[in-house]
């Protein structure tokens, strides 16, 4: 009886890290043409926390960053364009708010827009 | 008679295909010429146009670290590049969040290349949670002009001199900068709704250069007007921000399915 118990315990605990790995968000950036470089992509929590940092500079035509976990799921994304900062723009809304769906790995394609300098 | 009538019909149907094959034809603003009316480069933050005022509302700055306007919210003049004898703006600050708030208003301002604004002098306000309390003359330049533009925290900032200032918060006041060439250097004065904060000499061979402007802050929401820039009598800038002269760079993106 007490083995039984104890593996219940353990099969939950088990069962409660599983769940929680699957409700984790996850956010990645792909390079979607060959004529941008993007370095330094962040993500810019709405709430004021700690951006996400990705180490990755995307420069070929399929480039993808690393997975990133992310906590804040309402934010912005951002990059470096030449010693400016550049704003990452949604296609679907025209602007640059971002909201993750939790437990959710989005991949979001980037891509350079004509108006440069 | 039948003659006229029908030559007036004729130039008139004329006249009318003419117009209105211009209105067809007329194209509405594309982004080249959003380009070309831009006076500033948003080079970071977040800025709109409200009121007749240039605003900036993300106050946290996001610290890039490739030159300092970058670790601040900034916006730089896109295409004028002068020195200057006098410069003004109204400004207020409203809704602190983060200490000490600081202000930047270069000039100076240049770069190797693109917008690595490594070089550039400025006037820094910085206050605490009650009241700006600081005026400065801060100088930032390269470090390593051997390191790629790439490289992280290759600048030095310098502060040139430094004199109490006590300015409110959620006022708006008037700001003039005014900078004397001399032959080792300048004067540079700060005014504060006309009354003199400080006017000091500086024997820096390099403030006499050309270079672009910059209005930068965090800590705070900044709200910019009337910016006004002369060299001699020469007015070599002005925005009184009546439309969006805020060009900013993006890259569009969208979500994979």
């Amino acid at each position: 009886m007490k083995k039984l118990f104890y593996l219940l315990v353990v099969l939950t605990m088990f069962g409660m890290i599983a769940c929680s790995e699957d409700d984790k968000t996850e956010l990645r950036w792909e390079n979607q043409s060959g004529d941008l470089t993007a370095s330094d992509i962040r993500w810019v929590p709405a709430s004021g926390g700690n951006d996400v940092e990705y180490s990755k500079t995307l420069t070929a035509d399929g480039e993808q960053t690393e997975w990133k976990e992310i906590s804040d799921r309402y934010g912005s994304g951002y990059c470096a364009l030449g010693g400016a900062e550049g704003e990452i723009i949604i296609d679907d809304n025209n602007t640059r708010a971002i909201s993750l769906s939790e437990g959710s790995s989005e991949t979001y394609r980037i891509r350079s827009n004509t108006a440069k300098k | 008679m039948f003659r006229k009538i029908g030559f007036i019909f004729c130039m008139s149907l004329l006249c009318a295909c003419i117009h209105s094959s211009g209105a067809v034809s007329a194209a509405p603003p594309d982004e080249d010429t959003q380009q070309i009316q831009s006076k500033w480069l948003k080079t970071s933050g977040a800025w709109t146009i409200q009121n007749g005022r240039a605003i900036e509302t993300r106050i946290r700055p996001v610290y890039w670290n490739y030159h300092e306007l970058m670790n601040f919210n900034t916006l730089t003049t896109k295409d004028v590049e002068s020195d200057f004898t006098e410069l003004t703006a109204k400004f207020g600050l409203t809704n602190t969040r983060i200490f000490p708030v600081e202000i930047l208003l270069s000039f100076g301002v240049r770069s190797p290349e693109a917008h690595y604004y490594y070089d550039f002098f400025a006037v820094k306000l910085i206050g605490d949670e009650s009241s700006i309390t600081t005026a400065s003359i801060i100088r930032s330049q390269r470090k390593d002009a051997n390191l790629p533009l790439t490289a992280k925290n290759n600048y030095v900032i310098e502060t040139l001199y430094t004199q109490d200032c006590l300015l409110k918060y959620n006022e708006e006041y008037e700001v003039k900068i005014t900078k004397a060439n001399n032959s080792k250097g300048a004067t540079i004065t700060l005014y504060i709704d006309n009354k003199r904060i400080f006017s000091q000499n500086l024997p820096i061979v390099e403030l006499k250069e050309k270079g672009k402007f910059a209005v930068a802050s965090r800590g705070a929401s900044i709200s910019i007007d009337y910016v006004t820039i002369k060299n001699g009598r020469t007015t070599v800038f002005n925005d009184d921000f009546s439309e969006n002269t805020i060009f900013t760079p993006t890259v569009s993106a969208t979500k994979t399915k």
